[in-house]
């Protein structure tokens, strides 16, 4: 069954990196759970069945919770807030485009941090799905099982957000979703983060680069080679060719960024170095994802 | 102030710069050659310039800046080790080359390089190291001759053939230290010198000690040719001596160094024509000259002297008559010829270039020239006119009193004196006399009236005729002898009107001579036959040139002696440069150094 993860030799290490670092970590839910099966309250208020408290009115409130016997009482403005209910469910996605094995350490530390949140999500009794952006969308049968993964190796050449239409699969509704990629496609975010964010209570997209690509190295004559349409250009890496391409990747991530902010996204970059070869996975509990 | 520049030229060193600088240059590339690197979004890194439909681009990636650094580096290591150092012209004194012209510098064993072309590399190379000096050239031959003194590059192969018949080598040394005091002297031969050699001279002999077969003498004489053939290998030698025109070979056994004389009849075929006498030798082993085989004899001009008589007593005519008719060595004239000889009675234009004044009667009452021979027959017998009183006695040896029989001649003469040098006297009466006149006519006088005489019936008679005959034959237009030893002086008559004389010698290369009164001298070197050419004429001598000194070639050999021209120049007026590059590469390595630490140990 896991015949194509040996497709893939460094995934088997990957993994067991993975599962050795998430041992005891639980995946964070947007709220304070208890008890299983819809009787969770999530810590953010909304419109769910149970109270919570209350706080005072500010402009642009639903008014019809303004609690009116309250008002009577004390002339203040207070409005009614109810725990929000959570489906605990989850949905990691991994992208699976030939760019994301530009080198072998990004492509592990995809796999260990793929690895890391189905573990984790597992670990905290989510229900789970682990979906393979390759090309087409395709659910893993195993998905709280990363050794027994049906893993297809990096080769779909294109990024989710280059083809949004692939981006298709059937999340858990109200559930956390998980996008583990490297954002390294030219085109606009916007679709894939508002299919990511549609119908999520939560969604994050883990930005996942290699060393090599957050600070490149000068060189000479370089043939750089594009990992998924095998565009070819020759270069001189020079301080200031680097410079220039610095310059483009901050602004590239700085638009992620945007994008990932309006549509309620939180964008976690990583480096492919702090999970490969060791898992030093702080970023994930500081940005409140694992704990 | 031009500043010469040494160490470079003759340096080898200097061109290991050059191999290793193509290694480094390879190294750059090989190091620096494309790497292949995937990156996931190609769309963040620089686009090229041209756009991807231009085609297939060939693009020259120039090394980096530090590349060029680091060749600078080893090319001034190299000029260090080449030891170079700047000087002046001035530093030096000029330098005297004498070129050994002689012909055994031609001589070269079979495949190999002869003296001359050793040396001319030799001195090419040893000037490279010298440009902007002074240098004089000096050709030694049988004289040294200044071909060229000049601070430019002289192309010495223009003047310098190794034709002559021989080399004075210590005359040119001596006209060197002449033109320029204090000289250096570079001497290329084929042997060591026998003069000594000052320590400020450089020698180069390139020759060595071949065998050689060769005709060191020839000549050629009325109906004979005398040769000597040579055998100066140490091998006997079989060889063949060949006459042209008529293919006339006489085979030759010659022992080891051994010369021998050959006498030889002139083939009738070649009887007025020029032969061409060659040895044969098939194995070049033993005949490593080739120019000292073949020999070229002219004919003399001994044809007949075409003669003219105007009118004369009868008695004079008669005894012209008696010998002149029949004699081989005389003819008469064409109508339309002009004759060698004029036999006038009295002083008168002639274009003959020789003219015989024989006074036959009284000089008061000479007979004029278009006086007929009846009348003038009839003055005589009236007045018979002074009669000789004395012996004859020739003086000023002449050719025209060559052998003269004097004894019981009897001889009256006509008048009392002549003009001209006094050949024959008779008591205190000039007989005989000539003289030139101004146009180099040569004039005879002859005082004698036959009637009264019994000359014509003396030997005294046809031996005068045949050194007049002798006479007019060499003051005929033209070269005086067809045949001469090189260095002999040729005269050369011109035809009248002609101003100066072309002689083409046998290189080919010609020369004019001006000519004074009529006559062109010069001394003919090359051996070979030398064209001659004048106001339409033209006549060839050959000059013999060969001689056993150059064609044994058992004395040439490998000579080196090196002057030590750089020791003798002041300290002060050398500066070395080795310093200075080695200072140059320390800074161009501490830079180098120091770009290399800024990049963090990075290549750039």
């Amino acid at each position: 069954m896991n015949a194509p993860a040996a497709a893939i030799p460094y995934f088997k290490d990957a993994v067991e990196r993975a599962l050795a670092a998430a041992g005891g970590v639980e995946l964070t839910a947007p709220a304070q759970v208890s008890g299983i099966d819809g009787r969770r309250t999530g810590r953010k208020t909304g419109n769910a069945l149970e109270f919570s408290e209350y706080r005072e009115y500010r402009p642009g409130d639903d008014l019809r919770r303004i609690d009116w016997r309250v008002y009577a009482r004390s002339e203040q403005l207070m409005i009614k807030q109810y725990s929000e209910e959570i489906d605990p469910r989850c949905d990691v996605i991994l992208d699976h485009s030939a760019s994301m094995a530009s080198t072998e350490r990004k492509a592990s530390a995809a796999i260990s941090l793929a690895a890391i949140f189905t573990t984790a999500a597992a670990n905290s009794g989510f229900s789970l799905n682990f979906w393979h952006a390759a090309g087409t969308f395709r659910k893993d049968p195993s998905p709280a099982s990363p050794l027994l993964w049906d893993f297809p190796p990096f080769e779909t050449p294109f990024s989710p957000s280059e083809n949004p239409a692939s981006f298709s699969g059937q999340f858990f509704r109200r559930g956390i979703r998980i996008l583990v990629t490297d954002l390294m496609g030219p085109d606009d975010p916007a679709p894939v983060l508002s299919r990511l964010a549609d119908g999520a209570k939560r969604a994050v997209v883990v930005m996942v680069l290699d060393p090599s690509e957050l600070e490149p190295e000068p060189d000479a004559n370089v043939l750089l080679i594009d990992a998924e349409t095998g565009e070819e250009r020759e270069l001189v890496l020079d301080e200031g060719a680097l410079a220039r391409y610095l310059e483009r990747l901050e602004n590239h991530r700085a638009m992620w960024a945007a994008a990932a902010l309006s549509r309620g996204v939180l964008l976690l970059p990583l480096s492919a170095a702090d999970f490969c070869p060791e898992i030093r996975p702080d970023e994930l509990f500081r940005a409140g994802l694992l704990k | 102030m031009n500043e010469l520049f040494y160490g470079f030229e003759h340096s080898p060193l200097l061109w290991c710069a050059l191999p290793a600088a193509l290694a480094l240059l390879m190294l750059y590339f090989l190091h620096r050659r494309s790497k292949t690197r995937i990156v996931p979004a190609i769309f963040l890194w620089d686009r090229p310039q041209a756009s991807p439909n231009s085609g297939t681009r060939i693009r020259f990636r120039f090394p980096p800046a530090i590349f060029y650094l680091e060749l600078a580096v080893l090319l001034t290591l190299t000029a260090a080790l080449a030891a170079p150092f700047v000087s002046t012209p001035e530093t030096f004194p000029p330098l005297a080359v004498i070129l050994d012209d002689s012909m055994s510098m031609q001589a070269k064993a079979p495949g190999g390089k002869s003296a001359l072309e050793s040396g001319a590399e030799f001195v090419k190379r040893e000037l490279r190291a010298l440009p902007d000096r002074r240098v004089l050239w000096i050709v030694a031959g049988e004289s040294p001759v200044l071909a060229s003194d000049s601070n430019a590059r002289t192309d010495f192969g223009a003047f310098w053939t190794g034709q002559a018949t021989s080399s004075d080598l210590a005359a040119a040394a001596a006209l060197a230290r002449r033109m320029a005091r204090g000289c250096h002297l570079l001497i290329v031969t084929d042997r060591k010198p026998a003069l000594e050699l000052a320590p400020d001279t450089t020698c180069f002999s390139g020759g060595a000690p071949l065998g050689n077969s060769a005709i060191v003498n020839a000549r050629r004489t009325a109906g004979r040719i005398l040769i000597e053939a040579a055998n100066f290998s140490p091998l006997p030698l079989d060889a063949a001596l060949v006459l042209e025109p008529g293919s006339l070979r006489t085979q030759l056994q010659l022992a080891p160094k051994e010369t021998r004389r050959i006498v030889l009849a002139v083939p009738e075929a070649a009887a007025n024509r020029a032969i061409t006498v060659r040895l044969e030798n098939a194995d070049p082993a033993s005949n490593a000259l080739l120019c000292d085989d073949e020999a070229v004899l002219e004919a003399e001009d001994d044809s007949p002297v075409s003669y003219r008589i105007a009118a004369l007593p009868a008695a004079a005519r008669s005894a012209l008559d008696r010998v002149l008719n029949g004699n081989p060595a005389f003819r008469r004239a064409l109508a339309d010829e002009t004759p060698d000889l004029d036999i006038l009675p009295a002083e008168a234009e002639s274009p003959a270039p020789v003219h015989l004044y024989w006074l036959s009667a009284p000089a008061k009452k000479a007979t004029p020239a278009n006086q007929t021979e009846g009348s003038a027959n009839q003055q005589q017998t009236e007045d018979p006119g002074p009669s000789a009183s004395g012996p004859l006695s020739p003086e000023n040896g002449s050719v025209l009193t060559r052998g003269l029989p004097l004894d019981s001649l009897q001889w009256a003469v006509s008048a009392n004196d002549l003009p001209g040098q006094t050949l024959l006297r008779s008591g205190d009466v000039p007989t005989l006399s000539t003289r030139q006149n101004l146009n180099r006519d040569r004039e005879i006088f002859l005082n004698l009236d036959p009637a009264r005489s019994n000359i014509t019936h003396h030997p005294f008679w046809p031996v005068f005729f045949q050194n007049l005959a002798q006479t007019v034959r060499s003051e005929r237009f033209g070269p005086a002898r067809a045949n001469l030893r090189s260095g002999e002086l040729l005269h050369v008559r011109l035809p009248r009107g002609a101003q100066s004389l072309t002689a083409t010698r046998p290189d080919g290369k010609t020369m004019e001579i001006r000519a004074v009164r009529g006559q062109a001298d010069f001394r003919p070197l090359l051996h070979g036959v030398w064209r001659l050419e004048s106001g339409g004429a033209k006549w060839s001598a050959s000059v013999m040139g060969l001689r056993a000194e150059e064609s044994d070639l058992s004395g040439a050999g490998p000579f080196r002696q090196d002057a030590d021209k750089l020791a003798v120049m002041p300290f002060w007026m050398l500066r070395p440069l080795a310093w200075a590059f080695l200072l140059l590469a320390a800074l161009l390595l501490a830079a180098h150094h120091v770009i290399l630490t800024r990049k963090g140990g990075r290549q750039c």
